[in-house]
């Protein structure tokens, strides 16, 4: 069947698709095209027929009060509004937040380690002068704070914390320590506390929490220097300390026997210090005089030098 | 204010503050929408009826939930649509079926037939043509066709109900319009 070439027009026209121009046209066309006006009409009825069978058809089978009824009789609980909301602004509140925290942690150096529970502390003595509970705690003798606690120390004394890690302080002055909670505490306190090694350590002085880290001491409230294991007195050591046979020389070495020391002096370093050497006179000697002058009597044998 | 001039967003804002009677507004506005969705999917004019009140009902317990920034009509049709999937799986049939409303309006037209003149008829007879054509034509096509001649909205609405664009509204409603006229001149 030959179709008008002007029927492509027609679907078109029924969508109101075409220009004001065309529309004008295709109305000319449609007065002398038998063909393309009845196509029109056709598609047009069908259209109506189509509308006014389902407007039919949806007129008979209404259901808007079988609805109504349904929400208000079933007694459909209202929609939640403000819940549902909520729990969207929740989420979303949420998701913020992690989101924060998460950026935040990726610019945040880890935290640093600290001991959350001391499982033994031990107590070693600095100096001489150092004291437990009235006695005298000699040189690296160590004592278990969990088993003298509370323990009221005055001196210098080198604290070992046995925990997760360990950590090494050191005090100066004068507190009473014991373990509290886990954590070394030190009540009354007059002193410094120094971290000497190992991890970070928080303890308990005068009620409040320190954190010892390197380097980093608190304030005395005295002065505490006489107490200083590396300033202890020395009274004597400014003289020369010397070995002789002559009664001057054995004067001196009655007086420093005489004199407290803190700080042992071994004999042998006495014998080869060069103030020593330097007193050295006369013909009293405390070499050998037997032996071959000019020859070192401290000298090795010589050595066989034959290439081998 | 008018209720009528009322938008869909500020009648669900008034029926989730309370005012439920405003919901009926909504069922005014999009009932024959979703009653004509369904009709050419399914056989019985019952389950349309069924669906139609289901879907509302449904969307009534949800309401909360509604997207404001999205078409209500476009979220009832979603709705109705996942019912009626759910209905043809119990069902244990395919969406599309061959033999819907046809059936429905054949028996109407028949029971008024023996008091109604030739002409009339004639005109129901030429209906179900037009509906059995329709049924035939593809999803894609049907749906924005019928939201164009039974529901007479403007392409632009089509295009936001189905979230598809403007130009392609028109060439689908364009082209099922070829093949109902291409099935016309071959009957």
């Amino acid at each position: 069947m030959n179709r008008c070439p002007e029927s492509d027009k027609i679907l078109l026209f029924c969508e109101r698709e075409l220009s004001d121009v065309e529309q004008a046209q295709f109305e000319l066309h449609l007065k002398t095209c038998i063909e393309c006006r009845h196509e029109l009409e056709q598609t047009v009825a069908d259209d109506e027929l189509l509308r006014a069978g389902i407007d039919e058809a949806f007129a008979r089978h209404r259901v808007n009060h079988r609805i109504m009824e349904q929400i208000r009789n079933e007694k459909i609980a209202r929609p939640a509004a403000d819940v549902y909301k909520g729990w969207r602004y929740f989420w979303l509140t949420a998701f913020a937040l992690l989101t924060i925290v998460a950026v935040i942690s990726l610019y945040t150096p880890a935290p640093q380690k600290y001991h959350g529970h001391a499982n033994a502390v031990m107590i070693q003595a600095l100096n001489e002068e150092s004291v437990i509970k009235g006695e005298k705690l000699a040189v690296d003798q160590l004592c278990d704070l969990a088993t003298c606690e509370p323990a009221s120390l005055n001196g210098c004394f080198l604290f070992t914390v046995a925990g997760n890690q360990t950590s090494v302080f050191k005090m100066s002055g004068r507190a009473t320590a014991r373990i509290s909670n886990g954590l070394p505490e030190f009540s009354d306190a007059e002193a410094t506390f120094e971290l000497v090694s190992g991890s970070i350590i928080t303890i308990l002085v005068n009620g409040s929490q320190l954190k010892l880290e390197r380097k980093t001491m608190i304030p005395a409230p005295f002065d505490t220097s006489d107490l200083e294991p590396d300033q202890v007195n020395l009274p004597t050591i400014d003289k020369p300390l010397v070995a002789s046979t002559t009664d001057k020389t054995d004067a001196i070495i009655d007086g420093v026997a005489e004199e407290p020391c803190l700080v042992d002096a071994p004999a042998g370093n006495a014998s080869t210090t060069e103030p020593a050497a330097a007193t050295v006179s006369g013909s009293e000697t405390w070499v050998d005089p037997t032996l071959t002058p000019g020859k070192n009597p401290f000298a090795d044998e010589p050595l066989e030098l034959d290439g081998n | 204010m008018n209720r009528q001039e009322r938008t869909d967003v500020e009648l669900v804002q008034a029926v989730l503050a309370g005012e439920l009677e405003q919901f009926a507004d909504l069922v005014e506005r999009y009932e024959k929408l979703v009653f004509s969705f369904l009709l050419t999917r399914l056989n019985d004019l019952q389950e349309v009826e069924d669906i139609v009140q289901e879907t509302f009902v449904k969307a009534f317990r949800h309401l909360a939930t509604f997207d404001c920034e999205r078409r209500f009509a476009a979220w009832l049709l979603t709705i109705a649509r996942n019912l009626l999937i759910d209905s043809r799986r119990k069902a244990g049939r395919s969406i599309a079926s061959t033999d819907l409303v046809n059936e429905v309006m054949l028996t109407d037209s028949a029971r008024e037939a023996a008091s109604q003149p030739a002409e009339v008829v004639v005109r129901r007879e030429r209906f179900r043509t037009i509906v059995v054509m329709i049924q035939e034509l593809p999803e894609e096509l049907r749906t924005p066709f019928l939201m164009r001649v039974i529901n007479e909205l403007p392409y632009q609405e089509i295009a936001e109900v189905l979230d598809v664009p403007l130009q392609t509204v028109k060439n689908r409603i364009f082209k099922a319009r070829e093949i109902l006229r291409e099935k016309r001149e071959n009957l």
